[in-house]
């Protein structure tokens, strides 16, 4: 077997080695260069417009082993065209192609399927007309061109082998003024196609490409290193393939702009075409510059009526932004210049859709930035740690894009901003839809706002807000569309506003919500805004023209407004506010308020026309300071009122009609034009434009307190000018210092509203008012019908105590009438009524009438002590009486009497008076030889008295003491003029003058003068004169005691 | 000794008696009638004013005290004879007589003095 082995093989050897010698003596001795080269030549000249020159051709088959080649040495293009860089169109040292062997044998025709060309060179040349000494094909038949242009693929190609080596060509267009030049081209095909199928492998190689435009703009490019590689199928129209070029460097300017200088440049592109669906498809094929690398990844097919379908994806690497900067060519990088940033990028899209001329892909795509920092000059702050995720869906069809905000974020300087959410529809509506969390140090956001705003800050401010709208509606303040809600968190706030309004608080949450959370709640208005404040201590100064300091401790404000950007409605608003405490500051003003809290409301409600006000208010304290002038202390307040705005009325009261209702407790009022603190242990009431209702009160001022109940009405009225303002109040008092009370009344109400135009002063009126002019005296107001019952347990005047004082007082109409006011002392029983009417501020009408019944005389001096002044000789008499006394008088605006409006009438009458010994009293009795005894009792008295401006008249009365009778009459004046007249009737009958001394007023004289009242008392015989004077004192009498009557059947 | 201090008292107070009854004895001068109807008109005595009705009532004010005609205040008035009275009506009630004794009246000139010698003397004012 070995040995059968061995034989054969080295039959096989030997048939091989035949055959080799066959084929060599085949080549030496047939195909001898002698006969090819002539036979090449002729055959190059036919088919070349050209001179061809080959050195020598020849056939090897070693070279090409297995395959017979033809081997041209130094083969040459010989085309000279004027202006051409050389004759030599294009030279190659050695041109070998492989013949096919069989169509040799069997058809003796030349086929080449392999072709090298080595070190070759070729100078292309077109001139300013366009000839080119390319252009060297011998022209043919139209009809034979026409069939060898057939753009179908033959059945066979079986391309095995085209190999350039070393190829350097030079190209110069003058029609363009173009040239170029390429050095080291080193290129190689292979393909075979048959039978509808195939494969083919391309690969180039170039050293160096330079192309140069010298056109009216230069344009010119240099490539190094560039390499190309196609290796593909096809089979049932569909074509695969791998795609891989890369020039490793490749610069290219125009009109001496660089736009890539030394750029590295790839394409890995696995692709398939199926060409009977006229589709291609990209798998994963990577694109790259420098180091800028992206994939495509899809398909794109052409439609029917030339439609392009696609689905294409497109996804980068994470780009730096340096590289990409480094890409900007150096002519534009001053436009950069000032950005100075750092970081990386990557961007993914996604192509989707048809592309015709009237139709685009949806394209979807997506940046994501990365740790990118940096500056920008025109920028004052830097930018560090900046990522974003933005989407960007695109349809151009419809016009329609998103951008979706998955995520954008950024330090700028030490402010933290972070974005997310969307713009819908950014073509056209622009809705948005942004969340923005912000930390923002607040002294860097000086640099953000402009210098005219003139705002110093500092502090943190963690914001968070919301906002869904579209644009337009934003740029327009639509609030009615706009959806947006935010938080500011300010920490350390510190602000100042114009170098005039200070800011500070430790912390301080604002907020808002649009449309506002409570819209559905608020039954008042609709709700559109609303806004929140919450502090543990807010501080606000403000130094202008005004200065104000506010503090503010646990402040909770919550403020609820309508449209306020609809100029057509009137604007509503409600507060819902809660604070520890308040504290304000304005110049002397001082006030701290203790857990001020509730709402107020100011709107229009549905279907009305005027502004409606309400408020609910309660502090558990109030302190207040005004200056020097006034200080308010309270503890628990509540306050609800409400008010209806009519703007056709002027008056404010008019204008709002409000409704008040007030629950006040234990509050201290101190007022420097107050002698005394008023104390309001409890005050409750009820305000209405018809009814002012005191429901409880309890007021102490000074030695008095007192309860106010009951109600003034017609407000309404009253500030209309068609009606008094009513009202009826108890006053009920356990203790009232009335001397105080007076004191305390001094003054008040002192603006002058009664002077008419016929009461103008004439010049000595004006003369006598002069020294007036500064005083304020009490103004009872007009239009007032107000009636206050009193009922005082123990009062206190001119140091009396009066017992169950009862009566009213009734303010009327510019009138203060204390009308038949009854009470008890030691004195007695007392009646009194007085007016007060100030007709015009210089002159004020006093009246009194006042009634002592069963009076002890001492302690009615006490009570009034001025009654000695007017009747001096009172004093003289001890025990009790009967009085009556009226008087009236004008007072100057300070109080001051006008003497010539003085009028008075007293009278007075008593049994088993005392008359006190004294010296007049001895020297009058020594003069009319009374017995003077240790106490001299008057039977009985009936005096009266007048007072006309400053004459005091006392008319004739008579005095019984003892077995004494005895007429008194008397005048004296104001001034201490005395002129009595002492006359006894019984038991002897003289008469006395007694007259006090010009000079020496305290002086007396004494004087026994004629009887005056002889028959005074004897009805038959009484003068004229004396039953006149008779008459008179009943009728001072009569007229006195008629007030009396009033009161008893009262 | 004294007798005789008794005595002389005793002589001086008879004498003084007489003397006394004497002189409360004599008769007042007949009065006299002056026209009322003189009387009406406004009439000043210094910055004092006094006007006097027809229906006998009247009003008196003092532009010394800032006081003007419309805020005066009234009296009733009756002259019989020389004897004129004058009642000033208080306001909160009560009546203030005030008697006089016309000593002169005339078209423009009017006086009188009261018990106690005090005398006014008016000019009429003309209107």
């Amino acid at each position: 077997m070995k040995k059968t082995l061995k034989i054969l093989k080295k039959s096989m050897i030997a048939m091989l080695l035949l055959i080799i010698v066959g084929v060599v003596i085949t080549i030496w001795f047939v195909l001898t260069p002698a006969r090819l080269t002539p036979i090449v030549t002729n055959q190059a000249n036919k088919l070349l417009n050209c001179e061809v020159r080959v050195g020598a051709v020849d056939v090897t088959f070693f070279k090409t082993f297995p395959k017979l080649g033809l081997h041209v040495e130094n083969f040459t293009l010989i085309n000279p065209v004027k202006g051409a860089q050389s004759d030599t169109l294009a030279h190659f040292d050695d041109f070998i192609a492989t013949i096919d062997h069989k169509e040799w044998r069997k058809n003796k025709s030349v086929v080449l399927n392999e072709i090298y060309l080595k070190n070759g060179s070729a100078n292309v040349y077109v001139d300013s007309l366009g000839n080119a000494n390319y252009d060297i094909y011998q022209a043919t038949d139209e009809e034979e061109e026409e069939e060898n242009t057939s753009s179908e693929l033959p059945d066979l190609i079986d391309l095995q082998k085209i190999k350039i080596e070393n190829l350097k060509a030079n190209y110069i267009d003058e029609q363009s003024k173009t040239k170029a030049e390429v050095t080291n081209l080193n290129f190689s095909i292979s393909a075979k196609y048959k039978k509808a199928s195939g494969n083919a492998k391309i690969k180039l190689d170039i050293d160096n490409v330079q192309y140069l435009v010298n056109d009216s703009s230069q344009m010119a490019a240099n490539i190094d290193d560039f390499s190309f590689f196609v290796d593909g199928s096809i089979a049932d129209n569909m074509l695969e393939g791998l795609v891989n070029t890369e020039i490793k460097s490749i610069s290219f300017s125009t009109n001496d702009t660089a736009y890539l200088d030394s750029t590295n440049v790839r394409l890995n592109a696995p692709l398939s075409i199926d060409m009977d669906d006229e589709s291609i498809t990209l798998t994963k094929t990577e694109l790259a510059i420098n180091t800028l690398e992206f994939v495509l990844d899809g398909w794109a097919k052409r439609g029917t009526n030339s439609d392009i379908e696609m689905d294409m994806k497109l996804i980068t690497e994470s780009w730096g932004l340096d590289e990409i900067f480094a890409l900007i060519p150096e002519d534009y990088q001053h436009l950069v210049s000032e950005v100075k940033f750092d970081g990386d990028i990557q961007i993914s899209g996604r192509a989707n859709g048809f592309y015709n001329d009237t139709a685009m892909p949806i394209i979807n795509t997506n940046l994501k930035v990365s740790n990118l920092n940096g500056t920008y000059a025109d920028l004052p702050y830097t930018f560090a740690n900046t990522n974003a995720d933005i989407n960007l869906d695109l349809n151009t069809n419809t016009d329609k894009a998103d951008v979706i905000i998955n995520n954008l974020s950024t330090i700028l300087n030490n402010n933290a901003l972070k974005c997310s959410g969307s713009i819908k529809d950014a073509m056209q509506s622009q809705l948005c839809d942004l969340s923005l969390i912000a930390n923002i140090n607040l002294q860097e956001i000086k640099s953000f706002l402009p210098d005219s705003l003139n705002v110093e800050m500092s502090g943190i401010a963690d914001c968070n807000f919301k906002i869904n709208a579209t644009l337009d509606d934003l740029v327009n303040t639509d609030l009615n569309k706009i959806k947006s809600k935010g938080t500011f968190n300010f920490t350390g706030l510190n602000a100042i506003y114009q170098d005039s309004i200070y800011v500070e608080s430790p912390y301080l949450s604002l907020g808002y919500q649009l449309p506002s959370p409570n819209m559905a709640n608020n039954n008042a208005f609709k709700e559109l805004i609303q806004a929140t404040l919450v502090s543990p201590e807010l501080n606000i100064k403000i130094i202008d023209s005004v200065n104000m300091i506010a503090k503010a401790t646990s402040a909770d404000l919550t403020l609820g407004l309508s449209n306020v950007m609809d100029t057509s409605i009137q604007p509503s608003m409600g507060v819902i506010f809660a604070f520890d405490k308040l504290f304000a500051e304005m110049d002397t003003v001082k006030a701290e308020i203790i857990m001020p809290k509730g709402f107020a409301n100011y709107y229009i409600p549905e279907n009305k026309e005027n502004v409606f006000l309400n408020l609910s208010y309660q502090s558990n304290g109030l302190n207040a300071i005004i200056g020097e002038y006034a200080s308010i202390n309270t503890e628990f307040i509540t306050v609800l009122a409400n008010a209806t705005q009519d703007t056709t009325q002027e008056n404010p009261l008019l204008q709002w009609s409000p409704n008040v209702n007030v629950d006040f407790n234990n509050g201290k009022i101190h007022l420097a034009d107050l002698l005394y603190d008023v104390n309001i242990p409890q005050i409750k009431f009820d305000f209405t434009p018809e009814e002012f209702y005191i429901e409880n009160s309890r007021i102490e001022i000074g030695a008095s307190d007192f309860n106010l109940k009951g109600s003034i009405k017609n407000f309404d009225n009253y500030f209309r000018d068609e009606g008094l303002l009513t009202g009826n109040l108890d006053f009920i008092s356990e203790e009232a210092d009335i001397d105080q009370l007076m004191e305390l009344v001094d003054g008040l109400g002192s603006k002058d509203t009664t002077t008419t135009e016929a009461q103008i002063p004439d010049a000595e009126m004006t003369e006598a008012a002069a020294s007036e002019d500064d005083a304020e005296p009490f103004m009872v107001p007009k239009g007032i019908d107000i009636t206050f019952n009193a009922n005082i347990e123990k009062s206190y005047i001119n140091n009396s105590q009066l017992n169950d004082l009862g009566g009213t007082l009734v303010c009327k109409d510019g009138t203060l009438v204390l009308q038949e006011m009854g009470f008890t002392n030691d004195a007695g029983r007392i009646l009194l009524t007085a007016i007060y009417r100030p007709e015009r501020r210089n002159h004020l009408y006093t009246g009194v009438d006042l009634h002592f019944l069963d009076v002890n005389i001492s302690e009615m001096l006490e009570i009034i002590p001025e009654l000695d002044t007017i009747v001096p000789m009172l004093k003289s008499f001890a025990g009790r009486a009967e009085c009556h006394i009226a008087g009236e008088m004008y007072l100057t605006s300070n109080y001051e009497i006008k003497y010539s409006t003085l009028r008075g009438a007293l009278a007075i009458e008593g049994k088993d008076l005392v008359l006190l010994d004294n010296e007049t009293f001895g020297e009058i009795s020594k003069k009319l030889l009374f017995n003077n005894k240790t106490e001299n009792v008057i039977d009985s008295m009936d005096m009266q008295l007048t007072v006309f401006k400053k004459e005091v008249d006392v008319y004739p009365f008579l005095l019984q003491m003892d077995k004494y009778k005895a007429v008194v009459s008397a005048r004296y004046n104001l001034d201490k003029r005395y002129n009595a007249h002492i006359e006894t009737l019984a038991p002897i009958r003289l008469a006395l003058e007694v007259k006090n001394d010009q000079e020496d007023p305290a002086k007396l004289a004494y004087e026994l003068v004629g009887k005056k009242y002889k028959n005074m008392y004897k009805p038959e015989k009484a003068t004229a004169i004396q039953e006149r004077t008779l008459y008179l004192k009943k009728l001072i009498s009569d007229s006195l005691k008629e007030n009396v009557k009033k009161y008893d059947s009262e | 000794m004294n007798m005789n201090k008794t005595l002389v008292k005793v002589a001086v107070v008879i004498l003084s008696i007489i003397g006394l009854s004497f002189f409360v004895s004599c008769e007042p001068d007949e009065p006299i009638s002056f026209d009322e109807t003189l009387v009406i008109g406004k009439w000043v005595e210094g910055t004092v004013y006094e006007r006097y009705n027809a229906d006998y009532t009247g009003y008196t004010w003092d532009t010394a005290d800032d006081v003007s005609e419309e805020e005066a205040q009234d009296f009733t008035w009756s002259l019989d004879e020389d004897q004129l009275v004058q009642i000033h009506i208080m306001e909160i009630g009560g009546n203030i007589p005030k008697t006089y004794t016309v000593t002169e009246l005339s078209v423009d000139y009017f006086s009188y003095q009261d018990d106690y010698g005090t005398m006014h003397s008016f000019t009429k004012v003309q209107e």
